[in-house]
């Protein structure tokens, strides 16, 4: 027997798989069946902790100031128990939705820039947002795969991050009532925190001088152009800083997902004497 | 480093595993004797109106599945067709009452294979191959009667929260040297165990669903002696032996088949002998706008056994027209020796039933690959004729040569 997730959860990208491991535990722990189902349990290897690619020539203007649609965001907080067993917490996580869109819309404000995000959706309209985040995770499991990965790179695609949605995409800036957006950005994080008791049993690994378990950050962020589809910038990175169950560690998570997309000024070049 | 992997792995496995917990006693089934106070305090069943979820372990549950019925909801193997979800839903309604069937959500996925499944939030998943192997309303019913049954007796919360205390023990049991290894096998036997029981309890459950609905209960156990002709069949065509009885054996997650049929074949017997119905005609008018879709589905599976199987039994001596295109189909497609000669007799059976213009395609490529090229163009211009607006045209145009 075919497992539930390959049909019905599409093929998808790293950032899919990162979300599907997380997926398939509460999945597999939601869902009874009938019959046998053979599950496989969905791992994710990350091989660098962080990276960014940009689009050559690609750089967010400041003048007239951009506008950013952001679309809703894949974030899961859980809590890990001794026995590896995870488990998505609520408050954690609507509380982590909530602070990241403030964060995001904060981060963008004090650069001239303008976040809206995106309302719910609704009709055709889920439709049209569902085949594009399907085809957007296609999109990032090529650049991870094939562009962030040198060794695997494609011929044609040797040197540049040269990929795209295709102009159909300009329909996503209409989504939900918005208009006159210039990017998307998808967005997704997921952690999860040691449980007590798997805190002690992390300890007790240490003591008998077995592999230490530990909480897991991971996370994306991507922009596209609204009007060609363009994918201009990645930043793909498996361990973050920063607990983003407080608002100090949102804004934190912000920053370091966002980082590139504003590159720091060079420093000042200090003159000989 | 590699206990500590091995041990990684067998966790993980056990997460893959729709295992299970504690067994919640059957509310109804003392429901009489229960005096006013307990009642006030009875708790909440899911299926009761607008309920929500309790404490923080059904709260994440819910939470996973809410997204996870998010993504369902898009997919595109989604049958959206209106007519058909509320004839499935119509069962589902008649067999566990329409006071309760209501809080369920049920998304029909365009599958060949033969399970459904049921999320503690109500969504309940169809695939399309047990429509296509259920033979008859009552089949449906036990199905959909199982699936029912987790959901109302919260079997994944009792999954979720057996499984992560035994899972914690067999973490706690690792530091122990030796015997350690022992204890972590028991845990992972009693989970397993646990859930096999919920699969026995859902079964049991649901044949009451099918007493009180007057659907034959009998069927419950059919269903699954047809599962295991259909398993046989499948090691006949590629010469191995059968897996029917084959249920994983330490890991089994479900009753073996075999099981499953016997006690409820032993449990229909000594049911109240009311005036049963089967409702096999009306299953069949119901699918019938589907069955061409389903059976395209099954025959691209490449499972020859499977498939000739299931027409065989679904034909049972009567072969209709769709039936003997989906025959001639599934020989087209496997394509061995003697298969082309095979099909383009059932293609030809087919027509003189007045069968699907598709029946010209097949025959005319059948002649094709015969060596017949006469024959083939001609059956293909035959097809253009009877189906003017085909969307592969263009492609059966070039090869009938116009």
């Amino acid at each position: 027997m075919d497992s539930l997730h390959r049909t019905s959860l599409k093929s998808g990208g790293i950032g899919y798989k990162l979300k599907k491991s997380i997926a398939t535990a509460g999945l597999v722990l939601g869902l009874v069946s009938v019959f046998v189902t053979s599950s496989s349990y969905a791992g994710t290897v990350l091989v660098s902790e962080q990276q960014d690619i940009i689009r050559p020539g690609f750089k967010l203007q400041d003048a007239p100031p951009p506008h950013i649609i952001l679309f809703r965001p894949d974030i899961t907080i859980s809590e890990q128990s001794a026995g590896g067993v995870e488990q998505p917490n609520v408050d954690w996580t609507n509380n982590a939705r909530a602070s990241m869109n403030l964060s995001l819309q904060n981060f963008f404000q004090q650069r001239g820039a303008k976040l809206s995000i995106m309302p719910e959706l609704k009709g055709e309209e889920v439709t049209v947002m569902s085949d594009y985040r399907s085809l957007f995770l296609t999109l990032l499991n090529i650049s991870i795969n094939h562009q962030m990965t040198p060794d695997d790179r494609l011929p044609n695609k040797e040197h540049a991050l040269d990929w795209t949605l295709g102009p159909g995409a300009a329909k996503l800036a209409t989504l939900g009532g918005l208009q006159g957006a210039d990017y998307g950005l998808f967005f997704l994080t997921n952690d999860s925190f040691l449980s007590r008791s798997a805190e002690r049993a992390a300890l007790l690994s240490g003591i008998f001088g077995q592999e230490e378990t530990s909480s897991t950050h991971i996370g994306y962020a991507a922009l596209v152009d609204l009007k060609t589809g363009d994918l201009l910038w990645l930043n793909t990175d498996v361990a973050m800083e920063g607990d983003i169950r407080t608002e100090k560690g949102a804004v934190l998570r912000v920053s370091e997902l966002m980082q590139g997309l504003y590159p720091p000024p060079p420093a000042p070049v200090k003159k000989r004497k | 480093m590699m206990r500590r992997a091995l041990k990684t792995s067998m966790i993980l496995s056990l997460a893959a595993l729709s295992a299970s917990h504690i067994f919640a006693p059957l509310s109804a089934q003392n429901s009489d004797q229960v005096s006013s106070l307990a009642e006030a305090q009875k708790p909440l069943r899911p299926s009761a109106f607008d309920y929500k979820p309790q404490d923080d372990d059904e709260r994440s549950l819910w939470l996973a599945m809410d997204e996870f019925e998010r993504e369902t909801s898009n997919s595109k193997f989604l049958i959206r067709d209106e007519k058909l979800n509320r004839y499935i839903k119509s069962i589902l309604c008649r067999t566990v009452g329409e006071n309760k069937c209501h809080s369920t959500r049920i998304y029909l996925m365009q599958t060949p294979q033969f399970n459904a499944m049921m999320a503690p939030n109500g969504m309940m998943i169809v695939w399309t191959g047990l429509l296509l192997r259920a033979r008859n309303e009552a089949q449906l019913a036990a199905v959909l009667g199982h699936e029912f049954a987790h959901f109302e007796n919260q079997h994944s919360l009792q999954s979720l929260r057996g499984m992560r205390a035994k899972a914690d023990a067999m973490r706690y049991l690792s530091f122990v040297p030796f015997v350690g290894i022992i204890g972590q096998i028991g845990m992972i036997s009693s989970i397993l165990e646990f859930g096999r029981d919920m699969e026995r309890q859902s079964d049991m459950v649901a044949l009451d669903y099918l007493v009180a609905a007057r659907y034959d209960p009998m069927e419950s156990s059919t269903i699954w002696k047809q599962i295991r002709a259909e398993m046989d069949a499948v090691a006949a065509a590629k010469g191995k032996p059968s897996h029917k009885d084959d249920n994983g054996g330490f890991w089994a997650t479900h009753p073996a088949t075999g099981e499953r049929m016997e006690y409820l074949r032993a449990a229909a017997v000594k049911a109240p002998k009311y005036g049963y119905r089967v409702g096999e005609k009306e299953y069949r008018e119901n699918l019938s706008d589907w069955w061409p879709r389903l059976i395209d589905d099954q025959i691209k599976l490449n499972d020859f056994g499977a498939t000739e199987f299931l027409l065989s039994s679904l034909a049972n001596g009567k072969w209709t027209s769709e039936l003997l295109y989906a025959r001639a189909e599934l020989y087209r497609a496997r394509g061995k020796k003697d298969d082309f000669q095979k099909s383009i007799g059932f293609y030809k059976q087919s027509i003189a039933l007045n069968g699907l213009p598709e029946n010209w395609r097949g025959l005319g490529v059948a002649y094709l690959r015969t060596g017949q090229p006469l024959l083939g163009k001609a059956a293909l211009k035959n097809y253009l004729l009877k189906a003017p607006y085909a969307s592969d045209k263009s492609i059966i145009s070039m090869m009938a040569g116009k």
